[in-house]
Formats: structure tokens, sequence, C-alpha cells
């Protein structure tokens, strides 16, 4: 099992080719942040979910591609940086 | 063009904090509660990394000063009256949300488990995410396994309580050795943002 606990109080040592920002420390990976920032939080009207319906195809691709990043980099298949990554 | 952040309890300082593409973020009340947003006179831009994570990078800061409700990346308004007259129908119940949220982080739970026949993939995560999720609800506000066939679940936990349950989920993931265990947080509370998502576990 791997297990990689990633949370305030234990670092993570390893170099992730999805790197997080730097505000956020050693607590967190791209992909979560793109979980969250695209696919939670308030939606505040039915008018909005048309703007939205863009976002959600963003979402799709992006996690996609961070995904196999990630999955590769665990691997050791890929190295690409993360900046090179654009919706 | 109103680009929203968060809803807020109380009005944030946050004058030295910039928003997407480096604007100004302004508290905007909407009585009882503020609106965390920057203003731009381009129509709604884009979707990018950088965008997404100084999204975030605001409510981070909003959420080190008292609770938030996270708005969802791509909520735009003409002006403030447009945002007001959107947020206002639902103000009791963001109030309501806000009070629950009060004092609580969220912790991320991802399982990956590589196999490359998905309907065996689905259930060996579903199977893993309700068993972690079950070993720490005990010391959970609430969870949210909507996300749970992808291998996703969110715990919404006390501030004081974040170790404690980082370490029952620890040792409650080695009896699953045949998958990858990513626990990330503390977040600001994305997967309870909306009241349906609070329930007692």
């Amino acid at each position: 099992m791997t297990t990689n606990w990633v949370s305030a109080s234990q670092a993570r040592t390893d170099e992730e080719v999805s790197a997080p920002p730097a505000y956020l420390g050693q607590r967190a990976t791209l992909l979560d942040l793109i979980d969250r920032v695209l696919d939670k939080g308030v939606v505040l009207s039915a008018q909005l979910m048309l703007s939205v319906a863009d976002v959600d195809l963003v979402y799709i691709d992006l996690r996609a591609f961070i995904a196999s990043v990630e999955s590769a980099r665990r691997t050791g298949t890929r190295s690409e940086p993360i900046a090179e990554v654009r919706a | 063009m109103i680009h929203l952040y968060a809803l807020s309890a109380a009005p944030n300082d946050l004058a030295g904090v910039r928003g997407v593409d480096g604007a100004p973020v302004e508290t905007l009340p909407i009585e009882p509660i503020h609106a965390l947003a920057s203003r731009y006179s381009d129509p709604p831009f884009p979707v990018t990394v950088d965008r997404l994570v100084e999204h975030d990078a605001v409510i981070e800061s909003a959420f080190a000063c008292g609770p938030v409700l996270p708005v969802r990346f791509g909520s735009t308004f003409t002006d403030e009256r447009e945002l007001a007259t959107h947020v206002l129908p639902r103000v009791d119940s963001f109030v309501r949300q806000l009070a629950l949220l009060d004092g609580c982080v969220e912790l991320a739970l991802r399982v990956d488990f590589a196999d490359t026949d998905p309907f065996r993939r689905t259930r060996a995560v579903t199977v893993v995410v309700e068993d972690l999720v079950a070993a720490a609800a005990g010391d959970a506000r609430a969870v949210n396994t909507d996300d749970k066939a992808q291998g996703r679940a969110a715990l919404l936990i006390e501030r004081a309580a974040v170790d404690g349950v980082a370490e029952v989920l620890r040792r409650r993931a080695g009896v699953h050795p045949q998958v990858q265990v990513t626990l990330t947080g503390p977040w600001p509370p994305y997967s309870f943002s909306e009241h349906r998502a609070v329930v007692a576990p």
C-alpha cells in the first residue's frame, strides 16, 4: 500500500509534478484543489449554471490530465511540469 | 463584471489580498452576510490553473479569519444588484450554514486503485471510501460521500480534531493494502457549502 498523508502536521516529502501553490505549503495536491474549486462550493442560480456548464467541461478535461500526470509521477513515467497545463 | 469567491458571516479585512489576475478583493455587504468579490471590466475570463489557484487563495485568506462558504469558480455577475438578487432569496440558508461551519475544516480523502476494469475499480474504491469514512464518522461533524464511486469523500471536522482524525484514517487505511490513500487538508468547507451536503454522519 502507498499512503500519502498530507495533513497540516504531516508534511509531504516527495516532490510532486502537480506541485501545490506555495501558500498551501505541503498540505495539498493540485488535483485536490481543482476538485474543490471547479466541482464544489455554492452555485447561486440556474442562470449561472449555463456558464458553469463550460466550467464542467474544463473540469473534466483538466482533472483527467492532472490525474494522469499524478499517476504517471507515481510510476515514474512522466515528468512534465504542471506549469504547462492550461485549460 | 463581479467575480464572486465566497460568502462570509463577518466583513473580512482583505485589504492586502489579491484575487484572480491580481485584482483587489472587496467585501460587499448583502445583509446580514458579506460577499467576497473582485471587479473586472472585461467579460468572464477563461479557466486557467493560475486563476483557479488565485480563486482558492482568496477563499483561504478569508477562511483564516472566520467561517466562509466557498463559491464555485465561474460565478460572475453584472453588478452588485444582480449579485444581491441571487444571494438574498437564500440568505437565511447561508446564515444557518455559516453557523454550522464555524470552527470546522474539511479533510479530503482520495482513494486510488489501479485497475483496467472500470467496474472493478469503482467497486474497490467505493468499498474502501465507505470503510474509511465509517471509521472516522464518529469524530466528524458531517461527511460528504457524493463522489465515493470516484474514490473521493470529504469530512467536516472541528479544527482541533484534525490530527486525531488523520490518525484514525491512517490506521484504518492499513487494512486496505491494495489501494493508495491520500488525505489532504485542512480545506475551507468546499464540500459542505450547499445545505444539502451538511448532514449528521
